[in-house]
């Protein structure tokens, strides 16, 4: 057994061990309700910054954390968190497909993954879907939890607008009392978008949502879409940037090849994190402000949070 | 057979299926997998274009297949059963050629023939396989035009089948079979990159000097404008960037590397070619606001920002045409924003959005430029508003690089009205 693996397992046990003996982790939250004032809304610029943040110890959620066990600096200076709470708003979710020529030989999948993906979501819950031909397609427009989704497209080749897919759900408004995940699905080989990739992360930055990417290609098979050149495609450089945004905003790259079971892996994460609310104490610069959160009481835990906030 | 099927059935039946047969109003529909040339020929002959190509576009990849190279032989018998219509079928059977190319296309048929000599090539239809498809497209177009230089004098017919057959290859993006420039050494004809095994690129695949189909037009057509606009093309749109907003650095001869798999690059001709192309047709009053459109995204692409600019500016005033000024106003704002200089790029997104309200491509650029700056509002609603008032945008944008596809099918129905 090689060191790293020998880890993991250690890991894990541990984690195991950890659902008897500790009651914080891995146990049904008793979850706290935010008032209206408390709503969590990250706005750059604002007195008072909201970060989600997840946070796991090997392969499991870890639930009940309150204020004082996170430790959260922004530009390196310690801040004191006013609120933490465990999901129990209502959530917006983005759904992008990726259907352009690539991913052609996967629609069906796809269709049928989609519903699948509906079924997940609660009452108050909403959905739209964006998928990419000639056009980026809103293919579901904003739809709530439970509905029947008539699903109809296709597959175009050549064009691949997958930064402007990403910026226009990005460009969702929340509603207060609300949060807004994006789930990508998609080779994040662009081709042809007005949006470049540095400004797409860029304002990943600014943006109060938490976006997940899935790398999904492939599936073969030929599929009536015209046959189309784009010269060039985007570089490697434009793909790993795309990568960056998510992981900007407190996602991250996935590889699973089915939809569904990706969606719910990011979604069950998603319900699962953490609020941290504060108002910057000690830094007054303007531009890009890096946030840093850590779980001093846990040290083997990951914790997935957005890198910072943009104070205008 | 029909009479069996109506007795099984009964009267209902009967009714139905004379009323399919009625309203199919063809007798070149695809029996048992097969579509019969000569009937074909004669719907579409006679006027009955949705008919004929409704049965073309119902018939499976094979048949469609089998029927092209039922096309010199049959097509050809066909063309010579009527000596004294046979200037007319020459037509017919050309602009057959490219409606059901355009099919084929519309299906994922077209890939890079490995030679160009057309006419020869015609010779293997008879053994297509699904190995040969990709021949078919070029040599059928060649077959075809071959038919209407058969006709001696160029006409109107002729120069519809040009433009429609142009404007669907520039839909592929196949710029070299429209243009070759004269004089080009063979081997200087790199097509199909592929990737090596280190990662770097390797030519794939060479193809002989062979006249560009426009070429070819110009030689019968010499002062056409709309013709030279599209060989001018072919030559502009090896520089078409739209990736991270980069551009060529140089010549793309020079740049084979930043080519992918399966992307196509011809060697030649330099960009000043493709600028003195479409500066020469500026003035044109048929053509010369595209020109000029084209002339600034070339000379953007090729790093000269100030001339862009000219052009653009003059391209919007240039013309009525909203399309066009849409793009020239986009392209004012795209550039701008690509070059950080925020202020300006929006100031053309908005007028962009004023001649063309809610069009995707500068919504969305403008939208982004708002919330990057902090007008989040701003920024929602523009987003907004372009997804539900207009949901299934042609965005001229989106469709810029596809030269003259977007019109393809107002100029089938052109074609279509030339061979009656």
């Amino acid at each position: 057994m090689t060191p790293a693996r020998r880890r993991v397992t250690i890991v894990a046990v541990a984690a195991g061990l950890a659902l008897f003996m500790e009651p914080r982790v891995l146990r049904p939250a008793g979850p706290v309700q935010l008032s209206a004032q408390q709503v969590p809304v990250f706005r750059g610029g604002t007195s008072t910054v909201a970060v989600a943040a997840s946070v796991r110890r090997g392969n499991n959620v870890v639930l009940n954390l309150n204020a004082a066990d996170f430790a959260l600096t922004d530009n390196g200076v310690p801040q004191k968190v006013d609120a933490v709470a465990i999901e129990t708003l209502s959530i917006d979710v983005s759904l992008f497909l990726d259907t352009s020529g690539s991913t052609a030989g996967k629609l069906d999948d796809m269709k049928a993954d989609m519903q699948e993906i509906v079924k997940l979501l609660r009452p108050g819950d909403r959905i739209q879907l964006l998928t990419i031909g000639d056009s980026v397609y809103q293919s579901v427009p904003w739809v709530e939890a439970g509905s029947k989704l008539d699903l109809s497209f296709g597959a175009v080749g050549g064009i691949s607008l997958i930064h402007d897919a990403l910026m226009f759900a990005l460009l969702h408004r929340v509603d207060t009392g609300r949060r807004h995940l994006i789930v990508g699905m998609t080779d994040r080989q662009d081709c042809g978008s007005v949006i470049p990739s540095t400004l797409l992360f860029d304002l990943a930055g600014r943006s109060e949502s938490v976006m997940h990417l899935v790398d999904y290609s492939g599936g073969g098979g030929r599929v009536n879409y015209r046959v189309r050149q784009c010269t060039p495609r985007a570089s490697r450089t434009g793909e790993s940037r795309i990568v960056d945004a998510a992981e900007r905003t407190g996602g991250e790259l996935h590889r699973q090849s089915r939809i569904a079971r990706a969606f719910k892996t990011i979604f069950d994460d998603f319900r699962q994190s953490y609020v941290l609310r504060y108002t910057p104490t000690g830094v007054d610069k303007r531009g890009w402000h890096p946030i840093v959160v850590t779980v001093p009481g846990i040290k083997d835990a990951t914790i997935r949070a957005r890198q910072g906030y943009y104070s205008d | 057979m029909f009479p069996r099927v109506a007795h099984r059935a009964g009267v209902p039946a009967i009714a139905i299926i004379a009323l399919a047969w009625f309203l199919n109003g063809s007798a070149s529909r695809a029996q048992s997998g097969r579509l019969i040339l000569t009937p074909l020929l004669d719907d579409y002959s006679a006027g009955r274009f949705d008919a004929a190509m409704r049965a073309v576009s119902n018939a499976d990849d094979e048949t469609v297949f089998r029927l092209l190279a039922d096309l010199p032989t049959h097509g050809r018998r066909w063309i010579d059963a009527t000596p004294e219509d046979r200037r007319r079928r020459l037509l017919v059977a050309a602009s057959l050629v490219v409606e059901v190319e355009h099919v084929l296309i519309e299906r994922g048929f077209w890939t890079m023939s490995w030679s160009a000599d057309g006419l020869d090539l015609c010779e293997l239809l008879a053994k297509v396989g699904s190995d040969g498809r990709g021949t078919v497209n070029q040599c059928l177009l060649n077959w075809a035009y071959a038919l209407l230089t058969e006709r001696g004098f160029g006409d109107g017919g002729e120069h519809a089948w040009v433009l429609a057959a142009a404007a669907l290859i520039e839909g592929v993006h196949d710029w070299r079979f429209l243009h070759v420039p004269p004089g080009a050494n063979p081997r200087d004809f790199v097509v199909q990159i592929r990737r090596d095994g280190l990662g770097g690129s390797m030519p794939d695949r060479f193809l002989p000097a062979v006249r560009g189909l426009v070429d070819r037009a110009l030689e019968r057509f010499p002062d056409d404008p709309v013709l030279k606009f599209h060989e001018a093309l072919a030559v502009a749109s090896r520089f078409n960037v739209t990736i991270e907003g980069m551009r060529f650095p140089s010549d793309p001869m020079t740049n084979l590397n930043l080519v992918n798999p399966g992307i196509v690059r011809l060697a030649a001709p330099p960009r000043e070619d493709a600028v003195g192309m479409l500066a020469a047709l500026r003035t044109d009053p048929t053509i010369g606001a595209e020109a000029r459109l084209r002339l600034g995204y070339v000379l953007w692409a090729t790093g000269n920002d100030s001339e862009s600019r000219t052009e653009l500016e003059a391209a919007v005033t240039a013309t009525a045409d909203p399309d066009l000024r849409y793009l020239a106003r986009f392209l004012l704002g795209w550039t701008a924003m690509t070059r950080d200089d925020f202020t300006e790029a929006k100031r053309q997104l908005a007028l962009a959005l004023e001649i063309r309200p809610d069009s995707q491509s500068a919504a969305l650029a403008l939208a982004t430029l708002h919330l990057k700056e902090g007008e989040a509002t701003r920024a929602y609603d523009l987003a907004d508003a372009s997804f539900a008032k207009r949901p299934n945008d042609d965005d001229p944008w989106r469709l810029f690089l596809d030269g003259h596809h977007p019109y393809l099918p107002a100029l089938i129905a052109q074609l279509r009205s030339k061979t009656r």
